[in-house]
């Protein structure tokens, strides 16, 4: 039986348009496990990052109640919100958003640091085991704009997980490379899920949605669909893409 | 009809700096413009008095008989001289009034009708002059900063003819001695009790024996005469010997302006240099602001150009985006400025003794604008030339270029500090984007410290003493030329009470050096003469001591030697080197008593002592005056009223330089802040995203702004130390301070710098306060 990380009930967002609202999620309802890689596929429009986003705790919901560890994210203060962000949840933006003043190193550490549960020795050795993993190590010392994208975003996947977060959110991690920079960053976070890393990842990327356990497909601010499948192998990538383009299919994507 | 679009817009989207380069242009036009108007309704008022009063363009003040038939036929040879009035007046060097004693010299003399009366509230002069009855007194408002003393008071003035009571009816203009930078007053009392007066002295006295009668001689220059007061003064003493035969003293039309407008000129010198760097401060702003925008803006300006909008529209609208935000301040600045400029006239009144008018003269202020809107404009057209060099292509495709550097300087990024660490970061990877915000900051401390300088000068015993102001907790004034053994019994009575520091033995009196009037310290020990600046004191009978002023008036050096004349004794001395003195602004010399003694003056006439307990000063005061009150009078020294009105206005000009600082420093940080918050807002979200709270980030904003202000405070502190001396020279040279030697004290220096620190920080803080606003969401590209 798996444990319940964090759900959504009746989730909405809306926003001010033109002296009226628009809606962008409709009461979303919603159950992520422990040690999954869960993948929200949809059009663009269709409220994926913003589901990301509320569900993350990065942007407020409009109605309904997000609940991790008995807490709704949906009311609880900024200052307990931001608290999360440096102890429970990871962050991976599309455009990789590395701070440009420090080097990839900084950008590692600094949330580590914000994190006080470990020394600075500590957060520092684990940043450079972090660096070797991702393949990084030897551009440490350099300024985010001095390195090629695919290192950028593999420095921001570290930076996101320095603080061993429960729960790894990415918002269209592979948006901004090029396809073998892809395949890199993908290797990573799969990497990372099966040793139990909890994953939430919003794409529009087949081959990103294909590392996927389980898929929901978002349309017009509601899930409309869910895919589960087996774990990733690399073998079996063919026959897998068949089986998620044919529901794809069916959902009209 | 399309840059006017693009105006509306920018203006639109700019509030913030629209409003602060307002407020910056509003501050500096009007304090300038009234300061201006203020000083020059001043300088005009005494010239108009001047001239109602029927002055005569030298006056000298002269005992009766030495104003003899020779003298004036003499006089009137002189190709130079229209004609001489002479108006008859007595002497007194002793007066009284609410219990306070002074020992400045006072000319009683008869009204005319020429002179005006200011009226109860002191805001215009009566239409008419009222007679003054018996007993009654008009005194100049100058007269008040002495005792002080109002209408009603009663003014006891002790002659050596008699002791007259009068009540003061009013005050009058007088523009000749009536400013309270002037030491000689003349007082007008009614015409019978002037005659009472000429009949009590010629009871005792005849007008030979020189006992108090005296002329006051107003001499008039020739329409033809062309060379300077100065001059025709010392070629008129040269001709006929009148300065050197004068019993007090004299005073060209050009010296009662001086001296009259001195105090005024020297706050208004002050403040306008403040307003300057001010105005430096705004430019360095603008040139900010206009550099920022232009970066931020760049995309924009690339999609103009593409549209087909030359170099030139794009820089008359970013030119007229920033000289409206001024006009408009200035033209507020204006309008505030005409009740600055009555209030600085009221504030004037009691130092001048004249009241101005206080209306704004508009053309004056017009060219003042002018020139701060031509310079200002000239930096704009400079800064704008970036446009010409932006290429539509480039500017879309690629956006600016990357606003950070790899910074030489790399500080660590600590846990414990963390956000302070990141501040630093921050800073040092774009620390030219603070770079006017540094200078800023560093010409803020520069002139606060320079102030508070100057403030605690007047407050500080050995910083006057160092500039030749004699500082002393009791005096005593001679009868007749003190004895040394009189001096000997004096010093051992005040010794029983307390020991001496210093005690200064001098006469003061006004000689002739080549000719020229000068006002000469007779010192029976020259050794103690203090604010000696090059050379030594002039201790032997041959040597005379100068000021820097007298040396660049005369061209005279260290070995030169002078003629020193004083009524029919002349001898000549040379130059043993150079002091300062604030006396008579710096045209003073100083010599030894045994030099006096070749030059007939007989000294000392006065003693000053400094105690070691001054706390026994009046005990000793009351029991010199019993033992020997017929040959003496002690007096316990009080700071007057002027020399508190100094401080005040010192201390008020203080308030003023620190509130402009604080008002410019928020608008600075304001300014700032805005553009790199609009910079940083992408990182902002990062931090956010990363776990910091929306406090922690305002800190690590204000954190570094702090230091921002303390390299600006270092460099300013650096100014100050290398700036501050020459500055204060070159504005108190008037004053004859020539040598100022800053005394920078711990306090003197932490109370700009932390005031400094403490407003950019908290100004940051509070300003840094939308990062609360900034929403992570804002990081989506959805």
């Amino acid at each position: 039986m798996k444990q319940t990380i964090l759900s959504a009930k009746d989730l909405c967002k809306s926003f001010a348009h033109n002296g009226g609202q628009l809606h962008i999620l409709s009461h979303i309802n919603l159950t992520l496990y422990e040690g999954d890689f869960t993948v929200i596929m949809g059009a663009s429009g269709s409220g994926k990052s913003t589901l990301l986003y509320a569900l993350s705790g990065m942007d407020r919901a409009t109605a309904g109640e997000i609940i991790y560890q008995d807490s709704n994210l949906a009311t609880i203060s900024e200052k307990k919100l931001a608290e999360l962000r440096h102890t429970d949840f990871g962050f991976i933006f599309q455009q990789i958003h590395l701070v440009s003043n420090l080097s990839l190193f900084e950008n590692i550490v600094v949330p580590g640091y914000l994190n006080k549960q470990s020394s600075a020795s500590e957060i520092n050795a684990r940043a450079n085991s972090l660096l070797e993993q991702v393949g990084i190590s030897h551009v440490k010392t350099h300024l985010p704009s001095q390195v090629s994208g695919g290192e950028q975003q593999r420095c921001a996947i570290a930076r996101a997980i320095i603080h061993q977060p429960k729960l790894l959110f990415a918002d269209e991690p592979t948006g901004a490379l090029n396809r073998r920079n892809t395949t890199e960053v993908l290797n990573l976070l799969t990497d990372l899920n099966t040793r139990g890393q909890s994953i939430l990842m919003v794409t529009h990327d087949m081959r990103a949605a294909l590392r996927a356990g389980r898929i929901l497909y978002l349309a017009d601010g509601t899930i409309i669909g869910e895919l589960s499948l087996p774990p990733y192998s690399a073998e079996e990538e063919k026959s897998r893409e068949a089986q998620v383009n044919a529901w794809l299919n069916s959902m009209e994507w | 009809m399309e840059i006017f679009t693009l105006l509306k817009a920018n203006i639109r989207h700019r509030k913030g700096t629209f409003i602060s380069i307002l407020i910056l242009m509003l501050i500096i036009v009007t304090a300038m413009t009234a300061i201006f108007n203020a000083s020059d309704n001043g300088n005009l008022a005494v010239e108009q008095a001047l001239q109602r009063v029927h002055s005569g363009d030298l006056i000298v003040y002269i005992n009766e008989s030495a104003y003899t038939e020779e003298l004036q036929a003499s006089l009137l040879e002189q190709d130079s001289v229209d004609k001489v009035v002479p108006v008859p007046a007595f002497w007194t060097e002793s007066s009284e009034a609410n219990g306070k004693k002074s020992h400045e010299t006072a000319f009683l003399r008869t009204l005319t009708p020429d002179y005006q009366i200011l009226n109860e509230t002191k805001t215009e002069y009566e239409p008419e002059t009222p007679p003054l009855n018996p007993g009654e007194i008009y005194v100049p408002l100058g007269v008040q900063a002495k005792y002080p003393c109002a209408i009603g008071d009663t003014i006891h003035y002790t002659t050596t003819f008699g002791e007259y009571d009068f009540v003061v009816k009013g005050f009058i203009e007088e523009p000749n001695n009536g400013g309270s930078m002037m030491g000689w007053k003349q007082i007008f009392v009614s015409n019978s009790d002037f005659t009472q007066m000429e009949q009590d002295y010629g009871k005792l006295y005849t007008k030979e024996e020189n006992m108090g009668t005296m002329y006051i001689l107003h001499i008039f220059k020739s329409p033809d005469c062309t060379v300077s007061d100065a001059t025709w003064k010392q070629e008129l003493n040269l001709e006929t010997g009148i300065i050197d035969i004068a019993a007090m003293g004299s005073l060209t039309k050009a010296q009662v302006l001086h001296y009259t407008g001195l105090f005024n000129t020297i706050i208004s010198n002050i403040l306008i240099v403040f307003l300057c760097l001010l105005f430096v401060i705004v430019l360095i702003i603008i040139s900010h602001s206009l550099s920022s925008s232009i970066e931020a803006d760049y995309i924009n300006l690339g999609i103009l150009k593409a549209q087909g909008f030359t170099t030139g529209k794009l820089q008359a609208v970013l030119l007229l985006q920033y000289l409206s935000a001024e006009v408009a301040g200035a033209a507020l600045g204006l309008i505030l400025a005409i009740p600055l400029t009555a209030a600085l006239v009221r504030l004037y009144l009691p130092i001048t003794a004249i009241l101005a008018d206080h209306t704004v003269s508009l053309n004056k202020s017009l060219i003042c604008i002018l020139v701060l809107l031509l310079l200002s404009t000239v930096i704009l057209l400079c800064l704008t030339q970036k446009v010409g060099k932006l290429s539509p292509v480039r500017a879309l495709s690629a956006g600016q270029a990357d606003q950070y550097f790899d910074s030489r300087f790399h500080f660590a990024i600590t846990q414990k500090l963390l956000t302070g660490s990141l501040a630093l970061r921050q800073f040092t990877s774009a620390s030219r984007r603070y770079l006017s915000s540094i200078l800023v900051a560093a010409i803020l401390v520069f002139f606060m410290l320079t102030i508070t300088v100057l403030a605690n000068m007047a407050n500080s015993k050995a910083a006057l003493e160092s500039m030749g102001y004699i500082y002393s907790d009791l005096i005593i004034y001679f009868q007749e030329p003190a004895s040394d053994s009189q001096i000997e019994d004096i010093e051992a009575e005040i010794t029983l009470h307390s020991p001496i520091n210093k005690a200064y033995y001098l006469t003061n009196q006004y000689i002739s050096i080549d000719g020229y009037e000068i006002y000469c310290f007779i010192f029976r020990d020259p050794e103690i003469i203090a604010g000696i600046t090059r050379g030594r004191a002039p201790l032997y009978s041959n040597e005379v001591l100068i000021t820097d002023i007298v040396a660049s008036e005369l061209d005279l050096d260290i070995g030169d030697t002078v003629l020193l004349s004083n009524y029919h004794s002349r001898e000549e001395f040379m130059i043993s080197g150079f002091f300062q003195s604030t006396n008579d602004t710096g045209m003073v010399i100083a010599i030894s008593s045994k030099a006096g003694d070749k030059l007939d003056i007989q000294s000392p006439t006065r003693a000053h002592f400094s105690l070691q307990d001054p706390s026994m000063v009046q005990e000793i005061a009351d029991s010199l005056n019993d033992k020997y009150g017929t040959t003496l009078e002690a007096q316990v020294v009080e700071t007057d009223s002027f020399t508190n009105l100094i401080r005040t206005a010192l201390d008020a000009i203080k308030v003023v330089i620190y509130s402009f600082s604080i008002v410019f420093a928020l608008v600075v940080v304001y300014m700032v802040c805005s553009k790199i918050f609009i910079k940083e807002r992408i990182d902002i979200g990062i931090y956010k995203a990363m776990g910091f709270t929306a406090a922690s980030l305002r800190l690590q904003f204000a954190f570094r702004f702090l230091i921002v202000a303390g390299s600006g405070s270092v460099l300013g502190v650096i100014l100050s130390f290398l700036l501050s001396n020459r500055l204060l020279n070159s504005l108190l040279r008037l004053m004859g301070i020539t040598n100022f030697e800053s005394d920078f004290t711990i306090a003197s220096i932490l109370l700009p710098v932390l005031l400094l620190c403490l407003c950019f920080f908290l100004f940051a803080y509070l300003i840094s306060g939308r990062i609360k606003r900034v929403a992570i969401r804002d990081l989506v590209t959805e």
